[in-house]
């Protein structure tokens, strides 16, 4: 409650985080891309308006890149009234062309402003500067004057481009970095896909998921190709005839007019064998699209892939030693310049087991630079982490030009996650009357460290928000060599979808697109000694159905089961205090509210003990688990989706992942069963109360006696 | 079982106990498992503390209770403390200071009284050749003869073989009256040329004089019981290295708690927790200490430790912990055998209270237990304990103080949740108070030490930190006994901080309200701060009752003796009778219903006991249904001594004979309630007359 008090102060108090100029938004675009829709909300128009004392506003937003634009416009919606600050115009200009200048008598509810298409490209810049009678120091307005704008949206209107066939153009025509939030990349398989080619579709899945970094869907085709652009694996002549196309050669990658549909293109992957599949797709996952040009190649063999280590991947920072802020994306330039508030961000990935227990918090030396000119005020800079507030610098002797401060901060263990956002929110009282002559900097100095060295690897499973943020354990070794993948049979392309889609993520988290070590359909493969990701429910999946008695919730086609998981150690269950039948009769009352959820369910593996097995179940993308979930405890063992809601409960027993010492793992133990700790207090009291009263005894018949002790 | 294997089960027990308690300790939990350990653990205590009342338990729950305790020192140290540079941050060491102190006098506390020493009597030899000489001294130096007188003449009457007891009144106060009282009752006097040192130097000063083997000390206004002696001194001859023997310090009259807020004899007073359980359980290892008066010393082992310390104010712990350092043992015995005069007046207390704490503090500054030879670690633990415990002044006034930060000025001193302070803190206190209870109930009830540190936490925070950094300041004051109070008054002079403190924790409680009715503060961090408020304003209350003084109009209270007694009347017509009560002044007796006699006819008195009968002349003042009334005229010096010996020197005199009721913590915090807010209703009614100047504790002498 008191952070959140602290984070609503410095909510009111701070100015905005960014200009929007910096902070380039990825806007929306219509379902079939013909018309563009790019809000200025989007591209953060509401934090740039905060306290902003500029008169200029600018917004960098995109086109698509394989469209041309044929039309374009901007709406804008004014205050009504208008903030009483001496508006007299506002002038528009795209890409430094003036596109309007609105005198304030035109500013009225809603005004809206044709843009020649020509001027715009794929990278743009909006401008707006408000022209005012009550100039301050420095050509500076009232903060209040741009609150005048409440909202508007760039619309453009495209058409097609025809792209070359180019595989560098890649991940083009089926994402554009730039504009695309999420995409959806069609994928065609066999009609009875090999294990072999599955693996191999997981892996190019897996280099969409890594080298776009957006919500991806693989809607799955089995043998017939959809009249879209589309990915096609192919791992025999007989696949490739069946799909109409050319029969392959040795392994290859070709970007491909569509045969049956004019304007869309084909990725095609193939090989004569599922090997040279393996090999073409190895290729593109190894060494990116851009080291290819033209459209197509015949891949030589890829170097055999490092063997992958346990939490390492190159989009995570290694644990084991301090983290230098320098050496995060961006670290040694975090700075923010000029006197209009702002925000300094580092974001970086820790390993998800990285495991802080049973210290609270980790220590973060902060260290800063201020540069500020003459008579100009100290900034407010106040931390967070993730959201939550660490504290606010204190103030530093501005004795110099240049003045560097240290402050350890504290960052509780809850807070740390596999994805990190450390803000420094700079805020400058009274902006609007500083003019100075030369520009403020703040500095967050990259030898700042995050102090994690002494920390281990270690993770309470299951945990489902892990799972979902950051695929763990999956994801524990990146390349996915510990990971088995157990579908429905028949197979199912909405399931396939599914997987697909969690592997992209997956790739996305780690910056390795890995191939599982199996991907079947064999009610055995339950047997092998892997986590496992497990798509179905009990009526298509033999496994889901053997071990259903092991999990939180069952689902057996539209029902789903709820239940008292099965333990080997049930007695230990009664020690938890009631934490499980508390979170299932929560489920029982929550889950009834929710339309035909998707589930994620997380349990140890029956046979294996300290793997974890996920079975996922539903229809549609991994990203409808991704995002705030409902829940009580920090961690999940089910997670259902439905209609953009998501509700987390713990329902099954606890297990950890990692090693722990023999002590560390005691404590461990006992914390998950809080009521043990009760047995063995008293008996540990009881067994000193015994030697105390005997003690006592003969220390009394002692001095009582003659010549007793002292 | 061979004691090899006896000791090795021993450590195996010892060990794997330890191994679970320090399990129990460092294992994080979240609030919620919190909550539910907590409760498990004192569903369990409760249940346990129900079913058995053995030892075993009782040692069970003071282990639970320090566990559950270092649990929560152990979240206060790992979780709570920040580093961010802000006065929040500076408070919070503040609180966690005193908490810890607290935490280290819990501890203390619970290893002193773990165990009473069931000591008895050693019988003497047949042959009182062998009995040791002793000499008894009764230093005075401000007190009215008329206190002084009854404590000379019960010496002078202790059973002890004559030729081997002598009495000696050292007079500081060099009085006239007090030569020539000293002469008629054949007792000798002794005055020095200075005052140095005050009531060590004194001692001193005699014990240069007088070759006692043994020496028996009494405060001026300590009347000893006849068997004294014979009681005492048995252990001299078992244990040649035995150093003193301590006896209670019993009060026949009503200090100012017990009169103030009408607790007399309806609970236990102040003292009955230290000698009927501290003291008896110091002496299990051998630390019992010198209180100055009740106490029968060895001179050798007094010669051999430079003689009564001068060091301090306290000069008999300091004398005993000089002598264990000497290898010399010391013994507490819990027979009362004397009886004394409370403190007269809230101001008198208080005043000796603070000499008390100075010197204890002196005490742990020059002489500190812990430090310098000859102690065994339980004595230094034990004496440790003795002399920290008057540092509670300043924790006191923190934990006084702590809650209003938040209502008032919106200061958080303590870094965490506040449901997360409760879930820790609330097993912690809960705990404690029910273990205190059961250890030391019969003796103190729950809650009463909260209102008598309370009292006296501001008057000693400065002496004893004062002691701390310059131990030589301050002197030796002199506490006053036997006087009376006339009429009821506020004793402003003494209330007055504790009226500021009142006044802050109200504004506190009302800062707070205000703030959850505007829903301009924190739910929790309120809530717990209020109820923090609300218990230090019902402690608070009480403290400033006991500053209500009753009135009290006997010079000499009565004290309740029942002995076969004769009346003589004045026609010479003599009736049975028996008293009921007895004073120096006069006495009350059950005769026959039919008896009548006018008020003011004069009589005469025989009392039949353990000593010689001799008729004392009385007057009655008045007479009816059985119950005569009598004031005693003027007595001889034999008379006098009869009367002394009848009322104060019956070896049973002061033998308990009631057992106190257990201990129930609700009911005790509720009487602490209806006793502090019923006494300030009564003041508020009564409109008190302005504050009486009352003279404050006497002036200090230089030592």
């Amino acid at each position: 409650v008191r952070r959140l008090l602290l984070l609503a102060c410095v909510a009111a108090c701070s100015r905005p985080p960014l200009p929007a100029a910096e902070a380039p938004a990825l806007p929306e675009a219509s379902e079939d891309g013909s018309r563009l829709r790019v809000s200025l909300a989007a591209l953060g128009l509401r934090e740039a308006q905060q306290f902003n004392t500029q008169p200029t506003l600018s917004f960098p937003f995109f086109a698509r890149s394989d469209r041309v634009l044929t039309a374009a416009s901007l709406t804008l919606r004014f205050a009504d009234p208008l903030p009483q600050t001496g508006i007299e115009a506002l002038e528009i200009s795209v890409n430094q062309e003036k596109v309007a200048r609105l005198p304030a008598s035109a500013l009225r509810q809603e005004v809206k402003i044709p843009i020649d298409a020509a001027i715009i490209g794929d990278k743009n810049l909006l401008t707006l500067r408000l022209s005012t009678d009550r100039e301050g120091v420095c050509g500076k307005i009232s903060p209040d004057s741009w609150r005048a704008i409440e909202s508007g949206e760039v619309l453009m209107q495209s058409a097609p481009l025809p792209l070359p066939d180019d595989l560098s153009l890649l991940p083009l025509p089926f994402v554009d970095r730039h504009f695309d939030r999420e995409a959806s990349v069609p994928m065609v398989l066999a009609a009875e896909p090999s294990p072999a080619e599955l693996a191999s579709a997981s892996k190019l899945a897996g280099w969409f998921g890594l080298d776009t970094g957006v919500a991806l869907q693989f809607p799955v085709s089995l043998g017939a190709l959809p009249d879209r652009s589309a990915v096609v694996l192919i791992s025999s002549a007989r696949e490739a005839a069946a799909l109409g196309l050319p029969a392959p050669e040795g392994p290859l990658l070709q970007m491909m007019a569509h045969p049956k549909a004019p304007g869309r293109k084909l990725l095609v992957a193939s090989g004569r064998t599922p090997a040279e599949l393996e090999l073409a797709v190895s290729a593109l996952a190894q060494s990116g699209a851009a080291a290819f040009k033209g459209a197509q190649v015949r891949p030589a063999a890829p170097l055999p892939p490092a063997r992958a280590v346990p939490d390492e991947a190159p989009r995570w920072v290694r644990a084991g030693r301090p983290l230098r802020l320098g050496q995060v994306p961006g670290g040694e330039a975090l700075i923010h310049t000029g006197l209009e508030g702002g925000k300094i961000a580092a974001t970086f990935r820790l390993p998800p087991d990285l495991w802080v227990w049973p210290d609270e918090f980790v220590d973060l030396d902060l260290r800063w630079e201020l540069a500020l000119p003459p008579k100009v005020p100290q900034p407010r800079l106040d931390v967070l982490m993730n959201g939550d507030y660490l504290g606010r610098l204190r103030q530093l002797d501005l004795a110099g030009g240049e003045v560097r401060g240290a402050e350890k901060l504290r960052i509780h263990r809850s807070k740390l996650r596999g994805f990190n956002e450390l803000v420094v929110y700079v805020n400058y009282a009274d902006a609007e009357r500083i003019c100075a002559a030369s520009t403020a900097r703040v500095q967050i100095l990259p030898e700042s460290t995050l102090r994690i060295e002494k920390y281990g690897a270690f993770a309470p499973q299951p945990d489902i928000e892990s799972f979902v943020d950051d695929g763990f354990p999956f994801t524990r070794l990146a390349d996915l060599s510990e990971t088995g993948v157990v579908l429905s049979a028949p197979l199912d392309p909405g399931e396939l979808g599914l997987l697909f889609s969690t592997l992209a993520h997956f790739a996305s988290v780690t910056g390795v697109a890995g191939a599982p070590a199996f991907v079947g359909v064999d009610e055995a493969l339950g047997g092998v000694d892997k986590d496992l990701l497990i798509f179905g429910d009990a009526q298509r999946n033999g496994l889901i159905r053997r071990w259903g008695d092991r999990m939180p919730l069952l689902p057996s086609g539209e029902a789903m089961i709820l239940q008292a998981p099965a333990q080997e150690k049930a007695a230990l269950a009664l020690f938890t205090g009631g934490r499980g039948l508390h979170e299932l009769g929560r489920a029982r009352g929550l889950l009834a509210a929710l339309q035909k959820p998707s589930v994620l369910v997380a349990f140890e593996h029956p046979g294996r003990p300290g793997r974890t097995a996920v079975v996922l179940s539903g229809a549609g993308s991994f990203a409808q688990f991704r995002g705030f979930a409902e829940g009580e405890l920090p961690r999940g063992d089910l997670l259902a989706a439905s209609e953009g809601r998501r509700m987390r409960f713990l329902i099954g027993p606890v297990y950890g992942r990692g090693q722990l010492s023999a002590w560390a793992g005691l404590r461990w133990f006992l914390a998950q069963h809080p009521l043990l700790l009760v047995p063995f207090l008293f008996l540990g009291v009881l067994a000193l109360a015994l030697v105390l009263r005997a003690t006592l005894d003969e220390r009394v018949h002692a001095r009582l006696s003659v010549g007793g002790p002292r | 079982m061979p004691r090899p294997l006896r000791l090795a089960a021993r450590a195996a027990l010892v060990l794997a106990g330890a191994a679970a308690l320090l399990l129990v300790v460092v294992t994080p939990l979240s609030l919620r498992d919190q909550v539910l350990f907590g409760a498990g653990v004192l569903l369990a205590a409760l249940a346990l503390g129900r079913m058995h009342r053995g030892r075993v338990v009782t040692l069970a729950m003071v282990l639970v209770s320090i566990t559950v305790s270092t649990r929560y020192l152990f979240w206060r140290f790992t979780v709570t403390l920040s580093s961010e540079p802000r006065i929040e941050t500076a408070l919070g060491i503040v609180l966690l200071c005193a908490e810890l102190y607290a935490y280290g006098m819990l501890l203390l506390g619970d290893l002193q009284v773990l165990q009473r020493l069931p000591r008895k009597p050693a019988p003497l030899p047949p042959a009182t050749t062998h009995w040791p000489t002793v000499d008894v001294f009764i230093p005075t130096y401000n007190e009215p003869l008329t206190v002084v007188r009854a404590t000379v003449l019960a010496a002078r009457a202790l059973d002890w073989p004559e030729g081997k007891l002598k009495v000696f009144l050292l007079d500081d106060g060099k009085r006239d009256a007090f030569r020539a009282f000293a002469a008629q009752a054949g007792v000798g006097y002794i005055v020095r040329p200075d005052n140095r040192h005050a009531k060590a130097g004194n001692l001193n000063y005699a014990l240069a004089r007088t070759k006692g083997e043994l020496v028996a000390i009494f405060d001026c206004d300590h009347v000893p019981v006849r068997s004294f002696l014979q009681l005492c001194c048995g252990w001299f001859l078992r244990d040649r290295k035995l150093a003193l023997v301590q006896t209670p310090h019993h009060f026949y009259s009503p200090d100012p708690f017990e009169r103030n807020l009408d607790t007399f004899h309806k609970l236990p007073n102040e003292g009955e927790l230290f000698y009927g359980l501290i003291q008896p359980s110091m002496d299990t290892w051998n630390a019992a200490f010198f209180c100055g008066s009740c106490a029968v010393l060895r001179r050798t082992a007094l010669e051999e430790a430079g003689g009564i310390a001068t060091d301090t104010v306290t000069e008999d712990c300091h004398t005993a912990l000089r002598m264990q350092r000497h290898g010399w043992n010391t013994a507490f015995l819990d027979v009362t055998q004397a009886a004394g005069l409370a403190t007269e007046s809230l101001s008198a207390h208080v005043g000796q209270r603070i000499r008390w704490a100075r010197g204890m503090a002196q005490i742990f500054r020059i002489d500190n237990p812990l430090l310098g030879r000859g102690l065994t670690l339980m004595q230094r633990l034990n004496y440790l304990g003795s002399t920290a415990h008057f540092f509670y002044g300043l924790p006191r006034l923190v934990f006084l103080l702590a809650p209003i930060c938040y209502p008032l000025f919106g200061l958080h001193i303590f870094n965490a949740l506040p449901l997360m302070a409760v879930a820790f803190g609330l097993p912690h206190l809960l705990h404690s108070t029910m273990t205190s209870s059961r250890l030391a109930g019969s003796f103190r009830r729950s809650f009463w030490s909260e209102v008598y540190e309370t009292c006296l936490a501001l008057y000693i925070a400065l002496p004893t930190t004062v002691a701390l950094f310059m131990p030589s300041k301050g002197g030796f004051n002199v506490t006053a006994k036997g006087g009376r109070i006339e009429q009821s008054y506020f004793e402003s002079g003494i209330a007055r901080p504790y009226l500021a403190l009142v006044g802050l924790n109200l504004a506190g409680l009302l800062a707070g309200l205000y703030r959850l009715w505007s829903g301009t503060g924190e739910l929790d961090v309120l809530l717990v701060n209020l109820i923090w408020c609300g218990y230090n304003l019902v402690i608070l209350a009480a403290t400033v009752a006991v500053a209500w003084e009753q009135r009290q109009l006997r010079e000499s209270p009565r004290v309740a003796v029942q002995l076969p007694a004769m009346l003589q009347l004045a026609h010479g017509r003599t009736v049975r009778a028996r008293s009921v009560d007895l004073a120096r002044g006069g006495a009350g007796l059950t005769v026959p219903p039919q008896l009548h006699v006018a008020v003011g006819e004069r009589l005469s008195l025989s009392l039949f006991g353990s000593f010689d009968e001799l008729p004392l002349p009385a007057q009655v003042i008045d007479c009816h249904a059985g119950v005569l009334r009598l004031r005693f005229e003027a007595l001889s010096i034999e008379e006098e001594s009869v009367l002394v010996q009848a009322i104060f020197c019956r070896a049973d005199a002061w033998v308990r004979k009631d057992v106190p009721a257990p201990d129930q913590p609700l009911v005790a915090f509720g009487g602490i309630l209806y006793r502090g807010f019923s006494n300030l209703l009564q003041m508020l009614r009564a409109r008190p007359p302005a504050p009486k100047p009352v003279p404050l504790p006497a002036p200090a002498i230089s030592p």
